[in-house]
């Protein structure tokens, strides 16, 4: 399978840009949790081997050939669904919700897997030869591939993934499909049933929104998380009060430092000029992703490659969106850098296939 | 294949612009969040790192005081006063230091720092000294700015007119479980009291308010400058205002003195609870500041178990005072007629066993009237026997025994009325003990009331109930109870016209067995009971003070007054005090003259002064009020 062609091509920028931002992200995990002791490290090494199995997988996934991938792409799929429904039912809830699969050496959570399979489904969908003619019928069937698991997700409850599926969805519609109309209809007949949909939210779903959409509507548990992500971020300055310094995490003041906060953690720690550096390494990353897209061979594997390149790049911006103040809270971990296994190993995942698709682009 | 070619060029063409496209705007993402970032970290930096230094942003939670519960004119049995607290700012190097010297200034100890030290939600503030003096707070406020890190808050908390004023009825607090906190759905936080007994348990949910939260941010010494948001405004519970009469509550307390008992008063035409005095009682202030642990086992382990509420769960034989009932069913079932007459010797032979009358030299022949009002032992007897457990067991449950009244409160017992199949078991030794009330048969005092009520208006038995109405803080009405009528009874008008007519004289004619309790006006009715406990029947040779305390009889008398037209029924059972013609009827007699001597004032005590209220225009929540409110309340 591996010449040493295909190892040649290999965008060692991608790879590059992935590791430099997990290990900054393994440092503000450290800055941030270790803070009643520096030997309080449980998180530290627990993220550090995330890294490292998420970066072995990777590598196999750079082993096989993404052709014939994207040809099982529906049962790799249906398996991940399979994944789902057994967290539904046998999984131990943590903390009130079921997500995680015990796997023994590591708790994963399939629905973070079931965002790789379902792009691969979606390439294939969209790139398929015979199905040219039937845009419609690609819409209902991209419909299909993200609702089973959005809705399996939604029951988890875990609203912020189930969201995260419709990324992929809109990205490689928009880009497959000729004709825009179906798409926009599609958009357009969404927004109106939204409406009804919104009364389904859980309250504190509801509160999510609403606190972003009105300040002035109240719920002080996301108000408070965001007034203290901004006073964090905001007095680090230019230079940052340094590593291990922040005034808000010494202090416990920010709820979900090490998660869905950690850019605030190092925002403040390392100042503007070290969220510029962040910043560059995502346009570095976002860069190279896209460049595969670009030059795949195939559409199958351009398509793979975008919807991989839009989720961790929309990932990236909701995230530090949400952290500054200018989204709502939703919950979506920052690729690369936040706490959590199952989404580091996913990320890793879909850098294995964007070099899948790279290595091979002149392999015919 | 040029065309092919062509085609599959136009899809390449395509597959970019449209990659591009997404591309650009992620691009233009990222330049936003540049933009943004350096908004808050070049821009206003300045703004966000004073803010961080003083970390003067913090979720305040504002206490809300519970409802008050009001008699029924509207005097206060519990409102709430304020208490300070001192919370420490965990986030401040010298809070430690200035806690000691304020402890060293105003002579506390560490036995004074409160021992649940679980910090507030979303703010790094450990409370430290809960509740503290008036002069402590002053010297506090004294030495503020030197003291650096320490902050005052405010909360509303309990205030009895009197510590064990109705304690029973009004209940105690605790702190709230953890399954009560999340069964709540957030309206019960960790570390906030729940009702644990009495109306404080019953109507835990109405009375609690709805506490305050506000976002805000303080100044160095952490007095609030700005509220930044509000997620709730305080709001206080709704109050509960009561079918009881304060005076009298607390006059038959007092006259209780230090006998163990219960009373119940009732106004007979509705089931309005007047009084409902259980004896002793425990002090609802020692449950404010937290009972110890011995405290706690005192109370549980006294063998006259304060705690428990005599009126609905104490369990008692009736005594004579079930003679009327007794009655009631030989008149009714034909067994007798009000002119039957039956002989008292003294004794009387049923087989080999031998059957008392409290009269030693008996009481002659002798019809229903006058037994029933010089409770005649052996006309029962024999009464009873003539008609059988039967009908006096079917009077007796259509009069309310056997079974829980439907009251408000936790804890009613049933007491114990012979079932048809259990009564067929009985021999007649079995319906001789019946027949004065003892044997078998528990009932309760308040079941005594309900029964005494059925009596003398027109035949309803009645649902007791003592809570009147839920009112809003602002006083509108939530929630109105009224009369409700269980069950009409069957007894026929003239029957129930002879016992009334006895029970007149049982107070009120010579030869009567409760001339005690007599009272000039109103003219009062009722009958005495002497409820053997040790299974001593009809023998009272042995002079009181002479037996054990356990072994002594318990002393009723129930009935109403005035007698012609009753406005109230009452039920006093006093434990272990003798024949009911003495202890229990001249408590009786001077309850009456207390419920209707009594001009009842409206407000007579200092629960007005220094109440606990949130001030809504007050935007400093959770701070002091101003000095002029705090001045007030010393």
């Amino acid at each position: 399978m591996l010449d040493r062609r295909t190892v040649q091509n290999i965008n060692w920028w991608l790879i590059l840009a992935a590791v430099i931002m997990s290990l900054i992200g393994l440092m503000t995990v450290y800055a941030a949790t270790a803070v009643a002791s520096p030997q309080n490290l449980a998180a530290y090494r627990t993220q550090l081997r995330s890294v490292a199995i998420a970066f072995a997988s990777m590598l196999l996934i750079m082993t096989l050939d993404y052709k014939r991938l994207v040809k099982a792409a529906y049962s790799i799929h249906l398996f991940a669904i399979i994944l789902l429904l057994l967290v539904l039912f046998i999984a131990e809830p943590i903390a009130g919700v079921r997500r995680w699969l015990n796997l023994g050496f590591l708790t994963f959570q399939p629905s973070e897997l079931a965002k790789v399979t379902s792009i691969l489904a979606l390439a294939k969908l969209f790139s398929a030869e015979e199905l040219k003619q039937r845009p419609w019928f690609q819409i209902l069937g991209g419909l299909i591939i993200i609702a089973i698991p959005a809705l399996l997700v939604i029951k988890q409850p875990d609203f912020g993934t189930a969201v995260t599926f419709l990324i992929p969805f809109l990205a490689l519609a928009f880009v497959a499909q000729e004709r825009l109309k179906p798409l926009c209809l599609t958009l357009l007949a969404g927004l109106i049933s939204a409406i009804p949909g919104w009364f389904m939210l859980k309250d504190y779903q509801k509160t999510r929104i609403l606190a972003f959409l009105n300040p002035s509507y109240d719920e002080l548990g996301s108000g408070y998380q965001a007034i203290q992500s901004k006073i964090g971020i905001g007095s680090g300055g230019v230079m940052g009060k340094g590593f291990w310094k922040s005034t808000q995490v010494r202090l416990q003041f920010l709820p979900a430092r090490h998660t869905d906060f950690i850019f605030s953690v190092y925002a403040e720690e390392h100042g503007f000029l070290g969220s510029l550096v962040l910043i560059l390494l995502f346009l570095l990353l976002l860069t190279a992703a896209f460049s595969i897209a670009f030059k795949a061979r195939d559409m199958a594997g351009s398509l793979l490659a975008v919807g991989c390149a839009t989720l961790i790049g929309v990932q990236f911006l909701v995230n530090i969106g949400m952290v500054i103040g200018l989204l709502p809270i939703t919950g979506l971990p920052l690729p690369f850098m936040s706490y959590g296994g199952s989404s580091m190993i996913t990320l890793f995942m879909m850098l294995g296939l964007l070099e899948s698709v790279q290595m091979r682009r002149f392999a015919f | 294949m040029p065309i092919a070619l062509g085609e599959d060029e136009r899809l390449h063409e395509r597959l970019r612009r449209r990659t591009f496209i997404i591309f650009t705007l992620l691009a233009l993402g990222a330049v936003i969040t540049v933009g943004r970032l350096w908004f808050l970290q070049v821009a206003k930096s300045d703004y966000y790192i004073n803010l961080s230094q003083q970390n003067s942003i913090r979720i305040v939670s504002n206490e809300a005081p519970r409802g008050l519960i009001l008699d029924r004119l509207r005097r206060k049995f519990v409102n709430n006063r304020p208490a300070y607290d001192v919370l420490v700012d965990t986030g401040n190097k010298s809070a430690y230091e200035s806690l000691n010297s304020l402890m060293s200034l105003a002579g506390l100890t560490g036995h004074d720092i409160t021992s649940n030290d679980h910090r507030m939600q979303g703010t790094r503030t450990m409370r430290v000294l809960s509740d503290i003096h008036l002069n402590v707070l002053s010297i506090l406020e004294e030495h503020r700015l030197n003291l650096p890190g320490l902050e005052v808050v405010v909360r509303p908390k309990r205030r009895f007119l009197l510590p064990s004023l109705a304690c029973h009825i009004i209940g105690y607090l605790g702190e709230a479980t953890k399954s009560e906190i999340e069964e709540s759905n957030g309206a019960i936080k960790l570390g906030d009291r729940a009702g644990r007994s009495g109306l404080e348990a019953v109507l835990d949910r109405t009375l609690r308010g709805t506490d305050g939260r506000h976002l805000v941010e303080t100044n160095a010494i952490g007095r609030v400058i700005r509220t930044l948001r509000t997620a709730a405004e305080t709001r206080p519970g709704n109050n509960v205002i009561l079918t009881l009469d304060l005076q009298l509550q607390k006059a038959i307390e007092r006259l209780f003195g230090a006998m163990a008992g219960a009373a119940v008063v009732m106004n007979p035409r509705t089931g309005e609870i007047l009084a409902l005095v259980s004896r002793p009682g425990f002090s609802l202030e020692a449950f404010e500041n937290e009972v110890s642990s011995d405290e706690w086992h005192k109370l549980r382990n006294d063998p006259l178990a304060p705690m428990s509420n005599r009126c609905v769960s104490g369990q008692y034989p009736p005594g004579s005072t079930f003679k009327i009932f007794v009655a009631l069913a030989a008149l009714e079932s034909g067994a007798v007629s009000p002119e039957t007459e039956f002989e008292c010797t003294g004794i009387m032979k049923l087989g080999n066993a031998k059957f008392r009358c409290w009269q030693r030299w008996g009481h002659g022949h002798i019809a229903l009237r006058e037994a029933l009002k010089r409770s005649c032992n052996i006309y029962f007897y024999k009464a009873g026997l003539a008609c059988g457990i039967g009908p006096i067991s079917r009077i007796a449950r259509e009069f309310g025994f056997g079974s829980p009244a439907g009251f408000s409160m936790p804890g009613e017992a049933s007491g114990h009325i012979p079932s048809d199949a259990e009564g067929a078991k009985f021999w007649p030794g079995d319906v001789v003990s019946a027949s004065i009330g003892q044997g078998t048969i528990l009932v309760t005092p308040l079941q005594m009331a309900v029964a005494i009520s059925a009596l003398v208006n027109g035949g309803k038995v009645l649902r007791p109930y003592l809570v009147d109405r839920i009112e809003s803080p602002d006083g509108d009405v939530l929630n109105r109870y009224g009369p409700k009528t269980n069950r009409t009874l069957s007894v026929s008008e003239q029957s129930i016209e002879l016992i009334r007519s006895a029970l007149f004289g049982v107070v009120n004619e010579e030869g009567g067995t409760a001339r005690r309790a007599r009272v000039d006006f109103p003219k009062l009715a009722g009958k005495t009971g002497t409820a053997q406990v040790a299974g001593r029947i009809g023998d009272e040779d042995i002079a009181l003070e002479d037996t054990q305390y356990g072994l002594r009889p318990h002393s009723w008398f129930v009935g109403y007054a005035p007698a012609d037209s009753p406005d109230i029924a009452f039920v006093v059972i006093i434990e272990h005090g003798g024949p009911g013609g003495k202890a229990a009827a001249s408590l009786a007699g001077k309850i009456v003259r207390a419920a209707f001597s009594d001009v009842d004032k409206p407000e007579d005590n200092d629960m007005n002064q220094g109440e606990y209220r949130p001030d809504s225009k007050n935007d400093h929540p959770g701070q002091l009020p101003s000095q002029h409110n705090r001045l007030s309340s010393e």
